[in-house]
């Protein structure tokens, strides 16, 4: 283990990882920071540039852009009341109240502060349970795997932001657009037409940069081009004010809380940041004992920034869990940051630790510098880094139209890659216009090669009968888990109507 | 789109496109490889029967009239042809880095993006903005991280 972490050292102690650490933070704070850009957009655009670097450079990069925009989200909430990031949502009533006050400075420094030691405690909690999970995952068998699998994409499609049934179609399309291109076992042609470019399938890193780039911009220069341009936000002059040591003590349990809370839900695939800082900033306010504090939440309470501002930012570290020891990614983000992973040929889940424990140290390493550049960063160069909420956003999308299309360019040299890229983009624009999550797509892309060489693994193994799916008990375990979330949701789906309807006989 | 009509489209379209996609599993992928209920077909197969479910329930939610909890917006003022007009540029500009590599390409293309679609007058965004922005990519991406932008034919 020793050699392992002095490996590590090495990898992390070269100048361009520390560039790549530096360079992600800042783009992941500027695209957490902008309403209408989110930070799986800055990783898509990010991860074809990390084909050719050193595949610790590349995961840093992608990483610290994470990091960074999960932290820069609460940037825009706090100062013009709109959330730069779904997950900084929670963070606008309080934040914004207090700008409103004239406290802009204190609350973006307790928002910076609470982010970075909730980041850094789930950082801490990551590194155990990843061991722990891996130790026994190892143990699972193709059937295992692919039971696990389906519960990761059924999570996922259900908890993702409309109905289960939705999620299922855009999973479903995804799974479907992996089985394109040569079948990995037989070696048999799919859905090619004959085609010899066709045969290498689906690149994912073209269909991500697809589904949650281009988008945008074609959005945003409709927009420009029928003269309704969104408007930009001019910001005064402005500081971070870091909270003192009392303030610490003062929100020690309820960071704790928060962490917690942070950690568990963002290790649950499909959840993510949202949910995590609504629970925590309604469980602040729920807790909350004393009634005058309890009124000041959503006019400027600083526990309606640190409860939702810890959660979030713990759920990075709750995301990779599941990511380093299985290979699930719990969101858009972690879906990308795995694809970076398997373009380096690191594989995620138990056998990952086995093979290529100097990297997963130095991810760990990674994570640790991304969160002290993060803080850094939004402590010192605040100031500038709000000028760029006055660019205005069709001159930003100029730059990630240029990035979008070297970036589907680089990865092969191949123009088929840029068509692939535009129909994906066409793709999402449709499932954004008719309210299509875009998530389980790419999920499906992901995971789906996982799934189906499982599936056929355990087919082989049990000459055809289904039953081997039903042999162990940790299978049957997640067979009804899956069968649980498809339940409450559909439960929930049920209710919701319920009420409606007798909403509308009341009326 | 009215809100009633959303899950019928929905429904209809999904199940058209599970019909197809199941044709193309018969007509177009090997059947007669592996072993029972493990053949190449048989995930692609499963994938287009669970689309026509999906485009069943969708039918069914239909008919017993859900609606969707948020408003699905028609189609915009212009929004065919800008988006046709994004999607000429992107591939026009993707040609032209094939030919000409990203140093040459991408000023020439920001410049005609800025002037002649997005309609700017100032100097500083027509000039000074694709020439910044070039530069920049350049030494990220280049000089400080070795990675590699595309090189063109000509150049």
């Amino acid at each position: 283990m020793i050699e392992s972490i002095s490996a590590a050292l090495v990898l992390m102690s070269s100048f361009e990882v520390m560039i790549a650490i530096c360079i992600g933070s800042f783009a992941g704070i500027i695209f957490g920071a902008i309403p209408g850009l989110t930070y799986s957009m800055a990783l898509a655009l990010m991860l074809p540039f990390t084909f050719t670097m050193q595949p610790v450079t590349g995961i840093s990069l992608l990483l610290a852009t994470y990091i960074g925009g999960m932290t820069g989200g609460s940037i825009s909430a706090i100062l013009i009341g709109i959330p730069g990031t779904p997950s900084a949502a929670a963070t606008v009533a309080d934040g914004y109240a207090m700008t409103r006050k004239g406290e802009a400075s204190i609350a973006l420094g307790t928002a910076v502060v609470v982010s970075t030691i909730g980041g850094l405690v789930s950082l801490l909690i990551m590194v155990l349970l990843v061991d722990f999970i891996s130790t026994f995952a190892i143990r699972f068998g193709p059937a295992e795997i692919f039971m696990l699998v389906l519960f990761g994409f059924s999570t996922i499609c259900g908890l993702s932001e409309r109905s289960l049934f939705r999620g299922l179609v855009a999973g479903v399309l995804g799974l479907m657009l992996m089985t394109i291109g040569i079948d990995d076992i037989e070696g048999v042609q799919r859905f090619t037409f004959g085609n010899v470019q066709m045969l290498q399938g689906v690149n994912l890193l073209v269909a991500m940069i697809g589904l949650f780039a281009v988008p945008h911009i074609f959005e945003v220069f409709h927009l420009r081009l029928n003269k309704e341009d969104k408007v930009n936000f001019e910001i005064g002059e402005i500081k971070t004010k870091l909270p003192g040591f009392n303030f610490i003590k003062k929100y020690f349990s309820l960071m704790l809380k928060s962490t917690g809370l942070g950690v568990s839900i963002g290790a649950i695939p499909g959840s993510g940041g949202p949910i995590a800082a609504f629970l925590a900033y309604s469980n602040a306010k729920n807790s909350e004992k004393d009634p005058v504090e309890k009124e000041k939440f959503g006019k400027g309470n600083l526990a309606g920034i640190v409860a939702p501002e810890t959660a979030n930012n713990a759920v990075t570290g709750g995301a990779m869990v599941p990511l380093l020891s299985l290979g699930i990614p719990g969101d858009p983000a972690t879906a990308i940051i795995l694809g970076g992973l398997l373009i380096h040929g690191l594989v995620p889940g138990p056998m990952l630790f086995i093979e290529n424990a100097p990297q997963v140290y130095a991810i760990y390493m990674a994570i640790f510098v991304a969160y002290i550049v993060v803080f850094i960063l939004q402590v010192n160069f605040i100031k500038h880094i709000v000028k760029i909420l006055a660019v205005k956003p069709h001159h930003l999308a100029c730059g990630i139209l240029v990035m979008v299309v070297v970036g589907a360019y680089a990865i092969r040299s191949s123009f088929l890659d840029v068509n692939v890229m535009i129909i994906m983009g066409l793709l999402g624009y449709f499932f954004n216009r008719i309210k299509l999550p875009v998530t389980p797509i790419v999920l499906g892309l992901v995971l789906g090669r996982t799934l189906e060489s499982e599936y056929r693994t355990a087919m082989s193994l049990s000459d055809g009968s289904p039953i081997i799916f039903f042999s162990s008990v940790v299978s049957v375990l997640f067979f009804f888990l899956i069968v649980l979330t498809i339940a409450l949701q559909v439960r929930k789906r049920m209710i919701e109507i319920k009420k409606n309807r007798l909403i509308k006989k009341e009326a | 789109m009215e809100k009633s009509k959303f899950y019928l489209a929905l429904g209809l379209g999904v199940l058209a496109f599970s019909i197809i996609w199941i044709a193309l599993v018969f007509l177009t992928i090997e059947g007669d490889i592996g072993t029972y209920a493990n053949t190449p077909r048989t995930v692609p197969f499963f994938l287009g029967c669970c689309m026509a479910i999906l485009g069943f329930v969708f039918l069914y939610q239909a008919k017993l009239g859900f609606r969707p909890k948020d408003a699905i917006q028609g189609i915009f003022d212009n929004e065919f042809k800008n988006i046709t007009i994004c999607v000429i540029f992107l591939l026009a500009y993707a040609f032209f880095l094939e030919l000409l590599g990203f140093l040459i390409s991408t000023p020439i293309a920001t410049f005609l993006l800025t002037r002649f679609i997005l309609n700017e007058k100032g100097w500083k965004i027509n000039f000074l903005f694709p020439v910044c922005m070039t530069g920049t990519i350049y030494v990220v991406f280049i000089i400080l991280l070795n990675s590699n932008l595309p090189k063109g034919t000509i150049f």
